[in-house]
């Protein structure tokens, strides 16, 4: 190697600080969801072979499908610094309720329309007392879990409510251009919230609200209204995702809503929908839904038990928070 | 503002204050912690109810219950902490509370994000201040192109009476002059300005005249050609009791 060219190999190998720094701060904006998406996709089609199968993946969509509407439901109360615990609970409410309409025989179409009504006019509920009374939405939604379970109680008597089967005990598993209709409700609702996110007035503030509430107000924006909205919405999501759980298990049951509420705030907040609001994007909740489900789906084809399941549920949200403060720091390189 | 009282409980923040502004004119308005400034300025735009006194517009007497009524009188506050929404871009928050909407198909309401982009850089073009793209997130920003962003929203009310609570604090040096400059533009353009701020060389430099508060009460009301910087230190504090003023005598008392 002649003189010149020994000098010049070192600068070849060096990397310029600056360069590593904005790719750091690039990769950090990048939610955790994504990552971690990446990651459960990329081990379980090493590790179980039928992951990928046409079939799996139908089950991943059908099974996914409750969970990625809750938390579409719950990014956008989460973006407005809310949290909706009582979504659990409304599922059994909803789902008992739904019961209690089609057992003596009436219309489907009513049974629908009443489980989304009374499920929105509880996230109104929530969003009122929270808006109007200013009680943290943690508490007030937490006493709405216990009203909620409770109602589901009553209405059933502590049963598992049936009804002569109908059309609706199939739209759960019906099936539309190989897909299933569940997901294509998943689809046409996460349409909604994008264009409430990118191109409505309500979007604006939802994220305003989350930021500066006091800004928003002083500019005249009627802040109740818009977080009574939110709720109301997010309730009318519950609704869908229950009536969806109801058609599948073919059954009102008053305790089938147990743990919803967990995995949609977590589905959120690895998703990058921070507790303090006004930062993070519904899709990225939506995302981190499947990932979710992809991960039990995983390791129940790989034999591992239900308890197992939750727990690995409870390590991966853990782990997506910790990235997602990793990230933002990444951020910060630039 | 005629005789404006305020009271918390016991507490008077203000004891009969009357305030008068001119179109066109700077009116800085100083005082000490608690002297009463912020509770002024809130009563005038909205944000809190006088527990007694009355407020005319060009001799109208006129009810400000909220910011919807200051705004419908044409009356624009910026505050210190309050103005920007950090999240959001600087079009959005030049257009917050009365964001612009087109329908697609005559059915669907979407955000017209071109009108507003293009009116934000109207406003600011009018300014005189420039940024490489409207659609900047706010947090990006410094603090004064931040500040000139809180005040392009006022000024795209069009109003005819612009308030503004310590817009210098806590910028560097050159971005206060930018922010005086912006100020000081407003007179040719004919609204009224009330400049709050702690820092009396930029009301000096900007002001027609100045009004001291201290302790609930105005103690000084004068044009800027007829006070001396040490006047309105001197009303601010109360020193101007020791005979001569007490500012004079320790410079007087300098070698």
């Amino acid at each position: 190697m002649s003189g010149s060219a020994a000098a010049r190999a070192p600068n070849r190998l060096r990397i310029n600080p600056r360069t590593l720094a904005a790719a750091a701060a690039h990769i950090g904006r990048v939610p955790s969801g994504v990552i971690l998406f990446v990651v459960v996709l990329v081990l379980f089609s090493a590790a179980v072979p039928e992951f990928l199968s046409a079939r799996n993946v139908t089950n991943i969509l059908l099974a996914t499908s409750p969970l990625a509407i809750l938390a579409l439901g719950m990014a956008l109360v989460m973006l407005t610094n809310g949290i909706d615990l009582s979504v659990g609970a409304c599922i059994s409410f909803i789902s008992v309720l739904t019961a209690a309409v089609l057992g003596p025989g009436h219309p489907i179409w009513l049974s629908i329309l009443a489980a989304i009504l009374a499920s929105a006019l509880v996230g109104a509920l929530n969003g009122m007392i929270v808006a109007l009374m200013g009680i943290p939405a943690f508490i007030v939604t937490l006493g709405t879990m216990g009203i909620a379970t409770g109602l589901a109680l009553i209405i059933g008597n502590g049963q598992t409510l049936y009804w002569e089967k109908n059309w609706f005990n199939g739209v759960a598993l019906s099936y539309l251009l190989g897909v299933p209709l569940a997901f294509w409700i998943v689809l046409v609702l996460f349409a909604a919230v994008l264009w409430i996110v990118h191109q409505s007035v309500f979007g604006r503030h939802i994220y305003g609200i989350g930021c500066n509430e006091e800004a928003l107000r002083l500019c005249g924006v009627r802040i109740a209204r818009t977080k009574i909205a939110v709720y109301a919405l997010n309730g009318g999501f519950v609704g869908i995702a229950s009536l969806l759980i109801t058609s599948r298990i073919a059954s009102g049951n008053p305790n089938i809503g147990v743990g919803w509420e967990f995995e949609a705030v977590a589905a959120a907040a690895i998703g990058g929908v921070t507790f303090m609001g006004g930062r993070g994007h519904p899709a990225f909740a939506m995302i981190s839904a499947v990932t979710i489900t992809m991960l039990l789906n995983g390791l129940g084809l790989l034999g591992i038990n239900t308890s197992i399941q939750y727990v690995s549920v409870g390590a991966v949200l853990i782990v997506g928070m910790s990235l997602n403060i990793l990230l933002e720091r990444m951020t910060l390189l630039k | 503002m005629q005789n404006i009282r305020k009271n918390y409980g016991h507490v008077e923040a203000l004891k009969g204050v009357d305030l008068a502004l001119h179109e066109g004119e700077i009116l800085g308005l100083v005082g000490d912690n608690a002297a009463g400034k912020s509770t002024l300025i809130k009563i005038l735009s909205g944000a809190v109810s006088p527990t007694s006194g009355s407020i005319r517009l060009a001799g109208q007497k006129v009810e400000i219950n909220n910011p919807a009524d200051a705004r419908r009188h044409r009356i624009e506050t910026v505050y210190q902490q309050f103005a920007l929404v950090d999240n959001l871009t600087i079009y959005c928050n030049v257009f917050l509370g009365r964001m612009a909407t087109r329908r697609l198909l005559g059915l669907i309401p979407l955000l017209d994000k071109d009108r507003m982009q293009r009116d934000t850089r109207d406003v600011l073009r009018r300014m005189d201040i420039r940024f490489d793209s409207v659609k900047r997130v706010v947090s990006d920003l410094s603090g004064g192109q931040r500040q000139a962003v809180a005040i392009a929203r006022a000024i795209s009310f069009n109003p005819r009476i612009l308030v503004l609570d310590e817009p210098t604090s806590g910028l560097a040096v050159k971005e206060v002059h930018k922010i005086e400059d912006i100020v000081l533009n407003f007179k040719n353009k004919g609204i009224a300005v009330i400049l709050i701020s702690h820092r009396l060389e930029s009301i000096f430099k900007t002001a027609d005249r100045i009004v001291v508060l201290r302790a609930g009460g105005k103690v000084l009301d004068e044009r800027k050609d007829q006070i001396t910087f040490q006047g309105v230190v001197e009303k601010m504090f109360g020193l101007e009791s020791e005979s001569g003023g007490l500012l004079n005598k320790i410079a007087g008392e300098r070698p």
